[in-house]
Order: C-alpha cells, then structure tokens, then sequence
C-alpha cells in the first residue's frame, strides 16, 4: 500500500487544476431497483409499500443516505387519502406525510435523505394505510385512460445513493 | 501546494482495475450545506413570507460554480376543500421562478429542485417566499396533515433541503 500526498491534479494539457481537497464528496455505493407488479390498494393498516422498500446495508457508518423514489398515484372513488411514514435502520421514523386529493392521478418525485445507521443491514422505506373503506388510494396504477376508465401498470423506482460528504 | 500532472490516476491498490481518467473528476462537490424542519405546521398569510425551513443564508464557496438545492416540503389544503397557494424561489435577491400548488383536498409532499448559477462569494438567501390565497381560507399550510389515520388529525412533518454547490470541470 503507498500513498501519495499532493494537493492538487491536473490533466496533461488542460489548465485547471483539481484540488484534491474537492473530491471529498463522493458516492460509495448504489443501488435501485423497478417495481411493475401492477396496482397496490393498501389496507387500514399500515404495510410495507410493495416496491417502496429495501433492505439496505451501508458500505459505511459515516456515510450520508440518499433515497429516491418516483411512483405514480391515483385513486378508485374520487377523494383518495393515504398516511405515509417513511423509515431508515428498520424503525428509525424519518417523516410522515399524507398523499390525498379530489381525483388525483399523477407521478410524484420523493427525495429522503439520512445519516447511516451503521455498516448493518435493516430497511429503507414507505409504510403506507388508507384512510379507510371509503376514500380510498390507488398506487402504481391509474383510474382514467385513454379517454375510459382503465387501469394501467404503472413503474416504481428506487435509486438509494449512499455517499461521503464533504467533512 | 504540490501539483500532479497526470492523465489518471489508480484510486483502487487492486491491479486488475483500469486507472481512473481525472476528467472524470472534473464533476465534484465542492460545499454542501442541508437542513431538517420539525417546528410543525406553518400558518401563512396574504403576504409574501419566506418559508421556515425552505430557505438558507448561503455563501457560496467559488463564484463559478453551480449551486443546486434540492427541496422536499410537505403540505395540506386547510379551511376550504380547494386549497390555492403562491410560491417564488430565489436566489440572492433574483427570482428563479414562480409556481402554484394548490387542488381539491390536496394532502402531499413534494420534492422540488432548482439549478443556479453562484453569485459569488458572498452570502445570500436561496429559497422559497410563499403565500395563501387567502388567510386561513382555501389556504395550502406546509408541513401539516388534515386526515390521518382514518380520521381527521394534524400530524407535524418534516421538511428537508440539501444544498449542493458542484463544478463541472472539463465534463
């Protein structure tokens, strides 16, 4: 093993320099993964989302966790309402937020982002329940296409981006 | 201050990987800054305010650079089944941009991004002012829920933003 010390590099016939001090930052380990099992209609209790989870481990314990995900969401009956709390290390409780509207059919982005729990694995992810027997949330699919009502398939994606930030 | 003139460089002691070219350096962070908001639910009014938890005191590092903040705020239709709100994003005094959120019994959270150039080295606010189209009528209130649960209940919610400040050297 040899290390070199210097403080900055600098590709042969260009004139920047790269400082090595700007190359703290840096993504470690990547993962993702695409759902396209169809619609989910949750239960009134809560329940892992299908697709909207992972077990995880972190190359690292000092690392910094980057979680995106995109899914669609719609409804059966017009005003959908769904709670959300999304988690890290299993049971660590990051946020909660509902997902509602009047007739709601749209894809939405969702960026979480956390310390590592350590080098162990445990789950990243949405549990999700309805609101009840009424109002009720589609996920995954839709409720109007193509100018009928039809459900599509819809894709969810995960893309955890596990990085060391700069210090 | 020591300086390496090369094309790549081996970053890995394993021999059987290839070097690593240094343009492929050349996209790096160079400041990062990042914030959580858990003070709850934030009433707003008919004026512009900026957003707690939606905006940063930033300085940035190089004036070349590009500063990307990334935004994830949740929010409720409160008072009126449509909710209507105004959003304006800027940075050091410029508006970036305008938007509404607003829909019929809207629950949500959104994650918005916004790419700007740095305005330098000295500090500004980045972020976003927000009102309601009427106080505490047909109002869109961040970081708060109206149905939970099952039944109607205000949870309190987190919001986040990161801020990324990167160059993209001979990318």
């Amino acid at each position: 093993m040899t290390t070199l010390r210097v403080d900055n590099l600098q590709q042969q016939n260009r004139e920047y320099l790269l400082p090595v001090s700007q190359l703290q930052q840096r993504v470690i380990k990547e993962y993702r993964q695409t759902y396209q099992n169809g619609s989910w209609d949750p239960s009134d209790s809560y329940a892992w989302a299908p697709g909207l989870w992972v077990d995880y481990q972190p190359a690292s314990a000092s690392s910094r966790i980057r979680c995106t995900m995109t899914f669609n969401f719609s409804h059966t009956n017009g005003h959908a309402i769904a709670s959300c709390v999304f988690y890290s290390n299993g049971s660590t409780e990051q946020g909660r937020h509902s997902i509602a509207g009047q007739s709601p059919e749209y894809r939405h982005v969702y960026v979480w982002e956390f310390a590592s729990w350590g080098t162990g694995k445990a789950r990243i992810g949405y549990q999700i329940r309805r609101h009840g027997g009424s109002n009720i949330p589609r996920f995954f699919g839709t409720h109007h296409w193509d100018g009928v009502g039809s459900n599509q398939t819809g894709t969810s994606q995960i893309l955890i981006e596990e990085y060391l930030p700069i210090s | 201050m020591s300086t390496l003139i090369t094309d790549r460089i081996l970053l890995d002691p394993r021999t059987d990987l290839a070097p690593t070219p240094l343009t492929e350096l050349g996209y790096r962070v160079v400041k990062q800054t990042r914030a959580n908001y858990d003070g709850g639910q934030w009433n707003p009014d008919t004026n512009y305010n900026w957003v707690p938890g939606m905006f940063n005191d930033y300085t940035p590092l190089l004036a070349n650079s590009r500063i990307r903040m990334t935004l994830m705020i949740p929010y409720v239709g409160l008072n009126a089944a449509h909710g209507i709100s105004h959003w304006i994003f800027y940075a050091n005094g410029v508006e970036q941009g305008r938007h509404g959120v607003s829909g019929e019994h809207v629950e949500d959270q959104r994650t918005y991004v916004w790419d700007v150039a740095s305005w330098g080295t000295s500090s500004a606010r980045i972020g976003y002012q927000m009102r309601a189209y009427a106080n505490d009528n047909h109002e869109i209130r961040p970081y708060t829920t109206r149905y939970w649960d099952g039944g109607g209940s205000q949870q309190n919610c987190r919001g986040q933003y990161v801020i990324e400040e990167y160059l993209a050297q001979g990318v």
